[in-house]
């Protein structure tokens, strides 16, 4: 049982990621990588803050607003610069924001991570903590499926689906990138304060490379456009992940097993059936 | 909606079900008879494999050599290991499930602080025994009532290597050069601060991330200072050997000294030039006279076809402690930990065991000579 | 003054391997339009082999070498004919690339964990170091240096003076064009393919003996490759030269004034820059 609702928290943490993340790349077109570091940035807020005293909720709140500022820089790059170039400075991204969690000790502590981080008093345990961060995957989702029904929601696809054509419109297509990728960001900043508060230690190696293409994965396999589609994509890749374990593999071979699992789902869902699941769009077309 | 899609989301409610249904079935498995289900949890994948696979095959000779006499009061013990990666996050799921699923009483893991730190979260309010070979963050001192180790704090280790080459080998001036992880940097800071207080100079503090390779621009920066000894902590061995290689390569003259991983007896056989004279400290293990050490090599030798690694010998120690307890208080977790905060002056292959009021163990640390693509004993040191 | 020649001379060994894996991603753009940074897998992959054939299986060093030249070149091809070729039929454009290549990046770097195990690996190989007035360089550098330059040699040779580099070019610079006017694109994509792959390929043994295996390669090489071919400008010859000489003298810079922390992150904080007021990098046009 303790292991079933440990999952269940998990798995919307990162559904609460995915789901945002599903916004700009989905809706508006953008292929970010950098979501992780957008993640670490906001569990890294709420650990210093909440390690210094600071409770939970305004927490938070920082790790929201920091990393939505942050998104927000990294969108005004994605102005002026062509789509491929633009998913290949979010890669950069990410070895940035490692760069500095590993460097800036007086703050990040480094190597040895940040321990003691507390949980929310009054949702310490499992159970209440699990109820916590269903219903924060819960208002998020509702949040976002109001924002992408919206006349705004349909104007980032517009601008998804020919940016050019978009312009000669009148879209401000510029600020619609930038909003898109903000709005996600201060989600998935939320979400970095639940995963600090989840797992109570955190350091540099939480946020790095193996859960990028995850996060990828799920959003394609589960079909662009779609909230529907990023959670099952979720469900189905986790459904596949975890089950992994059981098997009787040598444990070090697992490792590799869920790696290539699952980039060879995306592989084979991009090549014959780009639009996943139950998307509504696909990529590069 | 697709009848694709319809199929697709059937496909999930059924593997929902039938995963839900697994680990029900699984958490009512009988816990009275049977084998006893010890967890292991080690990073089998990732940087820090080299000694999570090192810890887990002496785990392994450690649980076949009791099961052989008969296991532990006629149980045999069953090992279910998990990889954690080095990672909090992994190291987290790893616990949950080897506490909640596999109902395990007691695990022998993580290797990394970071892990550990990070299990304990979920082994404390199980009460479920936490022992650790090799984590070295003090934090892990505080980590919980349940948890302990078979490795000392890293202030020893560090504290001894700069107090031997004050002192022993007659250096003023220090280089360091570690990587960027806890474990090399708890041990750079603490033999930083000690070399100082020696008397001695830092003359260059030099770091490298996890997966670099190429050294040649802090190697070069290190000669231009000239030091006299250089401390190297690499977090596992490949990194630790090529930086020996391009520091000959350059042709640098100093007595290089290192911390434990890269005395790891298979590395030392495999890159004997590279490491030819170095210095290092490691736990009092001596696999030529201690008869528990000698056996574990033997039988390392015989099923691996390799010398035992880093950490083996403390992981080989930490089954046998639990084997011991479990002997003697039976499978109640309270009692086993009672049992292991009262022990003293325990034989192991490491030489004698004395677990304090925090978990952590007292014991022998040696400093050790590499030549000849063997490790040679140069005697204990105090810190 | 001999520690900056020493710099250099460090920088010149990085660059001979980074040149070969940017210059096959840059070519490869102009050739086809894809960013292919699963090219990384093919330097993985190679080294991995190579290592297997040698050290494992006990062949000759030279066997061993063709032998993972070989499948190296396999593997691009078929990484072309499996998953770009689909795609290009298909219409795909651009970001469906990058997800494709990406998705192959991670499969590849997977399927090398499984098969070889998931730690590093060293070669227990050392030359001789040599000094030129102060400065070390050990023999087996001077080789791949060489080597390195000789293959860029050939390639620049190709390039000018043969029907395959002119119906390159040609391609290039407008594809439908090149398409009328004769050139059979599919194939010319494949000998591009295979170039690049026996580049990579010669990168990777060539690492994997300087400094050693390791499974996070694959992507470390991609990220390296990609930032010094679009630094130097995608397409252009010089400009993948120009790109890794940059980046790796770079590296060794930030390493000696601001510690190996900050490596990779100030490498993208410049390509960054780049982007933003040179997409077309050094070589390319201003656009």
């Amino acid at each position: 049982m303790g292991y079933f609702i440990y999952l269940v928290t998990l798995i919307a943490i990162y559904m609460m990621v995915i789901i945002s993340y599903a916004v700009p790349v989905g809706w508006t077109g953008l292929l970010t990588l950098g979501h992780i570091s957008l993640l670490a940035v906001g569990a890294y807020t709420a650990a210093i803050l909440m390690t210094h005293g600071v409770s939970f909720w305004f927490g938070l709140l920082a790790a929201a607003l920091a990393a939505g500022g942050v998104s927000f820089l990294l969108a005004l790059t994605a102005r002026r610069i062509k789509e491929d170039y633009f998913t290949l400075i979010t890669i950069g991204f990410i070895f940035v924001v490692n760069a500095i969690i590993v460097n800036w000790t007086s703050v990040t502590k480094g190597p040895f991570g940040i321990t003691g981080i507390e949980r929310p008093s009054g949702f310490e345990d499992p159970f209440s903590f699990m109820a916590l961060t269903v219903l924060a995957l819960l208002i998020t989702a509702f949040f976002l499926q109001r924002v992408v029904n919206s006349p705004f929601g349909r104007a980032l696809e517009s601008v998804r689906d020919d940016d050019l054509v978009a312009e000669s419109l009148g879209k401000p297509v510029a600020k619609l990138r930038i909003v898109s990728l903000v709005t996600s960001g201060v989600f998935v900043g939320g979400a970095g304060a639940f995963v600090a508060a989840f797992l109570q230690f955190i350091n540099a190696q939480v946020f790095w490379l193996d859960n990028v293409i995850f996060i990828l994965a799920a959003i394609v396999v589960g079909g662009l456009a779609s909230f529907r589609g990023a959670i099952v994509g979720t469900l189905v890749l986790y459904l596949i992940f975890e089950p992994l374990r059981f098997l009787p593999f040598p444990p070090g071979l697992i490792g590799s097993l869920r790696l290539g699992t699952f980039s060879l789902l995306l592989l084979l869902v991009v090549i014959f059936r780009p639009k996943g699941i139950m998307g509504r769009a696909q990529l590069g077309e | 909606m697709q009848s694709s899609s319809k199929a697709i989301i059937w496909v999930v409610v059924v593997l929902v079900i039938l995963v839900g249904g697994y680990y029900l079935y699984r958490g009512s498995a009988p816990v009275e008879t049977g084998p006893i289900k010890i967890g292991v949890l080690q990073p089998l994948t990732g940087d820090a494999a080299s000694y999570g696979e090192s810890e887990y095959k002496a785990i392994q000779i450690a649980a076949e050599e009791i099961n052989k006499t008969g296991g532990i009061n006629g149980r045999q013990i069953e090992l279910i290991a998990e990889d954690s990666k080095c990672d909090p996050q992994a190291g987290g799921t790893a616990a949950q499930k080897l506490v909640n699923v596999d109902g395990v009483k007691v695990i022998i893991g993580g290797a990394c602080s970071g892990e550990t730190l990070a299990a304990a979260k979920i082994t404390e309010p199980a009460k479920v025994i936490l022992l650790s070979p090799s984590a070295s963050s003090p934090k892990v001192s505080e980590a919980g009532d349940f948890v302990f180790r078979t490795y000392p704090s890293d202030a020893l280790a560090g504290r001894i290597n700069a107090r031997y080459a004050y002192e022993k080998l007659g250096a003023r001036k220090a280089a360091v050069f570690t990587e960027l992880t806890d474990y090399a940097q708890g041990l750079r800071e603490v033999y930083k601060t000690s070399f100082q207080e020696f008397g001695g100079e830092i003359v260059a503090d030099e770091t490298y991330n996890t997966g670099d390779v190429d050294f040649r621009t802090q190697v070069l920066k290190i000669k231009s200072k000239n030091p006299d000894i250089i401390y190297v902590v690499p977090q596992s061995p490949t990194p630790g050997v090529a930086i020996f290689k391009q520091l000959r390569e350059a042709g640098v003259k100093a007595q290089f000294t290192t911390a434990e991983v890269l005395l790891d007896r298979q590395v030392v056989k495999d890159n004997a030039k590279a490491l030819e004279g170095v210095i290092g400290v490691e736990v009092a293990v001596d696999y030529d006279n201690n008869p528990k050490a000698n056996s574990l090599r033997t039988a390392h030798r015989a099923k691996f076809n390799s010398d035992p690694g880093s950490f083996a010998a403390n992981a080989y120690d930490a089954v046998y402690l639990i084997r011991d307890a479990i002997l003697e208080k039976g499978l109640n977790t309270g009692k086993i930990r009672d049992w292991l905060y009262g022990v003293k002056n325990w034989m192991g292959s490491v030489g004698a065991i004395t677990i304090d009021k925090n978990g952590d163990p007292v014991m022998g640390e040696n400093v050790r000579k590499i030549s000849g693509g063997a490790v040679s004993d140069l005697g204990s040191y105090a810190p | 003054m001999p520690i900056f020649f020493q710099v250099i001379a460090n920088g010149l060994v990085t660059f001979a391997i980074y040149v070969l894996v940017a210059g096959g991603i840059s070519f490869l753009y102009a050739a086809t339009r894809i960013f292919h940074l699963a090219n990384g897998v093919v330097v993985l992959g190679a080294g991995y082999v190579f290592w297997w054939a040698w050290v494992w299986l006990g062949w000759h060093p030279a066997a061993a070498v063709v032998f993972s030249l070989v499948i190296s070149s396999a593997v691009g091809l078929l990484m072309n004919e499996f998953v770009y070729e689909p795609l290009r039929r298909r219409g795909t454009k651009g970001l469906g690339y990058l997800i494709a290549t990406l998705a192959l990046l991670i499969f590849g770097t997977a399927v090398v964990m499984a098969l070889f195990g998931a730690q590093p690996r060293t070669f227990d190989f050392q030359t001789a170091s040599l000094v030129f007035g102060g400065v070390y360089m050990t023999v087996f550098q001077l080789w791949a240096l060489m080597i390195s330059i000789l293959l860029l040699i050939v390639f620049f040779w190709i390039i000018r003076f043969t029907r395959f580099g002119k119906a390159l070019r040609a391609t290039a610079d407008n594809e439908t064009v090149a398409e009328v006017l004769g050139v059979d694109t599919k194939m010319l994509r494949r000998w591009a393919f295979l170039l690049a792959s026996l580049f990579a390929a010669v990168g990777g043994i060539l690492n994997g003996l300087e400094f050693n295996l390791d499974p996070n390669m694959g992507l470390i090489f991609a990220v390296r490759g990609f930032t010094a071919a679009v630094i130097g400008g995608v397409g252009s010859f010089g400009g993948a030269v120009i790109g890794s000489a940059l980046v790796s003298f770079l590296e060794q810079a930030i390493v000696w004034f601001l510690g190996a922390g900050w490596r990779n992150a100030i490498v993208f904080i410049l390509l960054f820059f780049f982007l933003l007021l040179r997409p077309g990098g050094i070589f390319g046009s201003k656009n």
